[in-house]
């Protein structure tokens, strides 16, 4: 009977800090806005960012193989993108909502960059660099190469959208916790598997690797 | 009847944005440490204070030693770091794709650096990690890579647009700066000195500790300087377009 009032109190209690931490929360979510749109700043500043940027190379590891001298094959494509974390949260269809344009990443847009001519679905892509962002929705991701370089991704201007291809969306067994992209090799040249929690897409990308 | 309540709070914990980030910054030991104060901090004083009237001493200490058991097993399901050393970039002019999408560009873009930044954590950084006299690949990872959207002159030599590796040779008095054409290579291990576009001096100066590695561009007179400066040390490039 005792332990059974003291459990009550424990509800109350309970209660009492549900409400109380309700506001607090609110408080800290607003103050994580700020920080999302973040602003990547120069000068004597010398923290790290929370979504870093990286690279990745076809073929995978480029200047690696570079350095140790077994580069056999062109160079095909590079992207540059930063990395956030799902962080605990929910990402498709809440963080990113469906339909709405998305960089593919955090901060500065995607950029893929294309040193031979390539071809993607029935598309032939020109040698050079593209903005690389997507649209994404329940079962396909829609993406778009764009010519708006060196734009901050929040705000790319579709009027210079070049190309889109649409792909299905692959669910994956074992989520992600890093935004990741990155190509891989197959017969006809390399996709582009974008992942990211519990879903991925492939791009497939063929080009001819003739010899250097 | 404790435990149940316990787990639904430190379900709560998890999602508790302070409590990741110390868990992320501080090994378990600490971790425990911190999550105590988070707790009392921000969730559960109250919690506390609500029932200390009515609660058994005991019941607090109970209370207590779950919820630092609950912690140290959050302690264990760190999630695997970034890359040590993360890739950054940095524009001329400075936050270009910021000032692009707020519409106040006043200046065409210059220049683009991609690099990787190493921290010091605590080692003697120039002289034993970055040797006096090697070649540096100016960070880590990758070489670094600056790209020139104009013609640029650097003390009166002119550098012509595209993309490049940048090293350094530093010894202690004045480094010397190296543009290079063989891009998309990994550090300085294949540095080859036939592909060398330009080599300039940097200007150096003493600076407050920089504990990670930066690059970044600065708006002078007459055009713009590329610094570098890690640990006490800064170093200028001057260039004019």
């Amino acid at each position: 009977m005792n332990s059974f009032s003291s459990y009550r109190r424990h509800l109350y209690a309970l209660l009492a800090v549900y409400i109380l931490t309700g506001c607090q929360e609110n408080t800290s979510k607003a103050v994580d806005n700020t920080k999302s749109i973040g602003i990547r700043e120069t000068g004597g500043n010398s923290s790290l960012d929370k979504s870093p940027l990286d690279m990745a190379y076809y073929p995978v590891d480029y200047p690696k193989l570079k350095m140790t001298g077994s580069a056999k094959d062109l160079l095909i494509a590079r992207i540059i993108y930063s990395r956030p974390s799902v962080d605990e949260r929910q990402i498709f269809g809440t963080l990113l909502k469906y339909g709405k344009p998305w960089r593919l990443g955090a901060n500065e847009a995607t950029e893929i960059e294309f040193f031979q001519e390539v071809n993607i679905q029935d598309k032939h892509i020109g040698i050079g660099r593209y903005v690389l962002y997507c649209k994404p929705y329940e079962s396909k991701w829609r993406l778009i190469l764009n010519n708006d370089l060196h734009t901050w991704g929040l705000k790319i201007d579709s009027t210079k959208d070049l190309y889109y291809f649409d792909m299905p969306v692959i669910h994956l067994a074992a989520p992600k916790e890093v935004f990741t992209m990155e190509f891989n090799k197959t017969q006809n040249g390399a996709d582009l598997i974008v992942s990211w929690d519990s879903v991925k897409i492939q791009l497939p990308i063929t080009f001819s690797t003739n010899q250097p | 009847m404790h435990i149940i309540i316990l787990q639904n709070i430190s379900g709560h914990l998890k999602s508790n944005r302070l409590f990741r980030e110390f868990n992320k910054n501080f090994n378990s030991k600490e971790t425990a440490r911190y999550d105590l104060w988070n707790i009392f901090n921000c969730k559960f004083y109250y919690f506390y204070v609500l029932n200390i009237r009515f609660m058994k001493p005991f019941s607090i200490c109970f209370g207590i030693v779950i919820l630092l058991f609950t912690s140290s097993v959050y302690g264990q399901t760190k999630l695997p770091p970034l890359d040590k050393s993360p890739m950054d970039m940095s524009y001329y002019p400075a936050n270009y794709p910021v000032l692009k999408i707020q519409n106040k560009l006043n200046e065409p873009l210059i220049a683009r650096i991609i690099y990787s930044r190493p921290q010091k954590n605590g080692r003697t950084v120039y002289g034993e990690l970055v040797e006096y006299g090697k070649i540096w690949r100016l960070g880590a990872n990758e070489a670094t890579e600056i790209e020139f959207y104009k013609d640029v002159q650097l003390s009166g030599n002119k550098l012509k647009k595209g993309r490049y590796t940048i090293y350094a040779i530093p010894v202690e008095e004045k480094w010397t700066i190296i543009f290079n054409k063989e891009t998309d290579i990994w550090g300085a291990f294949q540095y080859d000195v036939k592909k060398d576009v330009l080599r300039v001096d940097a200007k150096i100066e003493k600076t407050d500790p920089v504990d990670a590695y930066s690059m970044y561009f600065e708006k002078v007179t007459g055009g713009a300087n590329l610094i570098i400066a890690w640990d006490d040390t800064k170093a200028m490039i001057p260039f004019s377009f």
